[in-house]
């Protein structure tokens, strides 16, 4: 039984891994990365209609209490759009975003995980937790460690 | 890297019978009357892949509000309420929590008791799954949540999400027919109050008129609306009855071969039969190939999307490549075939692969009809404007009334000596049409039959052409 201390725990780790040292656009772009990717992973399962309800009631949360996030919308075709919070990203501090990241995250693999039996759990935690190296072999060079680097966050992922 | 999605392994045989649950539970959501008549049912069959323990159904419009309980036999009150806390969490963050709090919740109990499972396992974590009712573009109005005796993996996910999104539709159409009665009413209600009220009350006449106007109107279009809706699941029907029904007895032979092929048994005498046995699962892994191709070249001619790639050929050697691809497969049949090309052809211009597609179509279904012995001829002539292809047999022949049905989509006939998916023939008059030609078929009972598809020319054909039919 996965409980949502669970959920917290795989996107601490994951956040604990990939977000020190960002700034809020290289934060954005990780954040823009996983959601995407937890979105193509549970829409094979669920479909678009069905997810954007769901994706919905978590945004709709997570802006109540992360005002950060009010221009976050789902789009049933690609996901959950951030293209507002693009424009003016630059004024949000880093470690604001990153809780909003948290919050949402983790509500968003509970509630998954609450509605389909936590089928889909093990699967998205996975993905998570590949979000970097996946997109090393898109667009980015790999570093020693065999993780993606993106060019502006070079020196700045452990 | 190792962000593979974890999946769960289905053998053939239950994936089949779940196509089959799904197919049955479809059907019945086609013909949505009441809850008692589709939804009792459906459950029934689910219970065959889920082993259901328990099912609730909690449809709310944020005034009104219904919950059904379908509970198993033995079932406690106190694992019922530990299920309904959980239903009710669920549906108010989905839904909305005005919807779950509204005055009026009904809640009663389903009229079908679901069978006691032999074993439960513990954690309802692991063995529940509620998912939004919702159709595209509108809010979510219910929930439906089904609670295995069982952990439930992947695949049943996929099984309850499909149930789910199809009862969804079928309750948002019976929605939407009950509005369009209780507008009807009001609409003949205010028009009866105002001819009561006479020539004083004209305006509200008027009023009322105009309502029902309005109210026939919307009623026009959601019968249109009903249609297609009905159309589409007719078709899907018949896409999953083609997949459930067709994929099964390739399925099978494999299945069978491998199994034998599996057992322990004399060596030399199953390494004497192993040349046959992989032949045979090579062909029922072909014929499931050939399914799935018909399945998506017919998907991309309904949505209109099938590529042709048209350049100018000349027609014979198109009709000798037939006859040559084809001569192992005659010689086995053991039937003969003839080609006859005029001279002096005019060049078409067309897609070669999917012109020879539909030859090979044509010619397949003759060989597969024809008598032992029996010939076959294809045949290329053009007149000035198009140039005609035919492939002629001396099978059974086909009846006047199956005449008129053969290039319809997934139709068969009753008495046909072989059997096809339905779509070969569709294929065909799809890809000729997108070449700006015809199909079409001449046939007598007893007398063979000749298959004929014309494409236009594109340079000036001979004067002294074949006449038109």
């Amino acid at each position: 039984l996965i409980d949502g201390d669970e959920h917290a725990a795989c996107v601490n780790a994951w956040l604990d891994r990939s977000a020190p040292g960002l700034s809020s656009e290289a934060l954005l772009r990780l954040f823009e990365a996983a959601l995407g990717a937890l979105w193509i992973r549970t829409k094979s399962a669920l479909g678009e209609v069905t997810l954007t309800v769901i994706a919905e009631r978590v945004l709709h949360n997570a802006s109540e209490r992360f005002s950060v996030l009010w221009s976050l919308k789902v789009d049933p075709d690609t996901g959950i759009q951030c293209r507002e919070l693009r424009e003016w990203i630059g004024s949000v501090h880093p470690a604001e975003l990153t809780e909003a990241i948290r919050f949402t995250l983790g509500e968003l693999l509970r509630v998954l995980g609450h509605l389909t039996a936590e089928i889909l759990t093990p699967e998205l935690h996975l993905e998570l937790s590949g979000i970097v190296q996946r997109q090393a072999l898109r667009v980015g060079r790999t570093s020693p460690g065999g993780r993606y680097v993106p060019a502006d966050l070079e020196g700045k992922v452990r | 890297m190792t962000t593979g999605a974890v999946t769960s392994a289905i053998a053939p045989e239950h994936a089949h019978l779940r196509l089959h649950h799904l197919y049955e539970i479809n059907k019945l959501f086609a013909r949505f009357e009441d809850i008692e008549q589709t939804l009792d049912p459906a459950l029934r069959i689910a219970t065959e892949t889920l082993h259901l323990r328990s099912a609730v159904l909690t449809e709310a419009d944020g005034v009104h509000a219904r919950r059904i309980v379908w509970a198993s036999d033995g079932q406690s009150t106190e694992q019922l309420q530990a299920l309904k806390a959980r239903v009710e969490t669920a549906h108010k963050y989905l839904v909305g929590p005005a919807s779950a709090d509204a005055r009026d919740l009904k809640e009663r109990a389903g009229k079908t008791a679901l069978p006691r499972p032999a074993h439960t396992d513990e954690a309802l974590a692991n063995r529940f799954i509620i998912l939004p009712l919702v159709v595209s573009q509108r809010p979510p109005f219910g929930t439906l949540a089904l609670e295995g005796a069982r952990t439930l993996d992947k695949t049943d996910l996929l099984f309850v999400n499909a149930i789910v999104s199809q009862l969804a539709i079928a309750l948002d159409r019976d929605r939407a027919r009950q509005l369009d009665i209780v507008g009807r009413r009001r609409a003949e209600e205010a028009l009866s109050r105002a001819e009561a009220l006479g020539a004083a009350a004209e305006r509200e006449r008027a009023v009322a008129e105009e309502l029902r106007k309005r109210s026939e109107i919307l009623a026009i279009e959601n019968a249109q609306l009903y249609q297609q809706a009905q159309l589409a699941i007719h078709m899907r029907e018949q896409i999953l009855a083609i997949v459930s029904h067709d994929l099964k007895n390739p399925l099978a032979t494999i299945l069978l071969t491998t199994d034998v092929l599996s057992r322990r048994g004399v060596p030399e005498e199953r390494r004497r039969g192993l040349p046959l046995a992989v032949g045979r699962v090579r062909r029922a892994a072909e014929r499931m190939l050939r399914l799935i191709d018909d399945l998506l070249d017919f998907a991309s001619i309904e949505t209109g999307r099938l590529a042709i790639n048209r350049e100018p050929q000349y027609p014979g050697p198109l009709v000798e490549e037939t006859l040559t691809s084809f001569e192992s497969t005659a010689q086995e049949h053991q039937v003969h075939l003839d080609g006859a090309i005029q001279a002096g052809l005019p060049r078409i211009l067309c897609d070669r692969d999917r012109i020879l597609q539909v030859f090979s179509n044509l010619l397949g279904n003759a060989i597969k009809v024809s008598p032992k012995g029996g010939h076959i001829k294809l045949l290329v002539e053009a007149d000035s404007a198009e140039t005609r292809f035919a492939v002629s047999d001396e099978g059974p022949g086909i009846s006047p009334d199956d005449l008129q049905h053969l290039f319809e989509r997934y139709w068969r006939s009753d008495d046909v000596v072989y059997k096809g998916t339905g779509l070969g023939l569709a294929i065909a008059r799809g890809i000729v049409a997108a070449h700006g030609g015809r199909i079409w078929a001449e046939s007598e009972l007893g007398r063979g039959a000749t298959f004929r598809f014309s494409v236009p020319n594109i340079e000036p054909g001979p004067s002294s052409g074949v006449p038109s039919p």
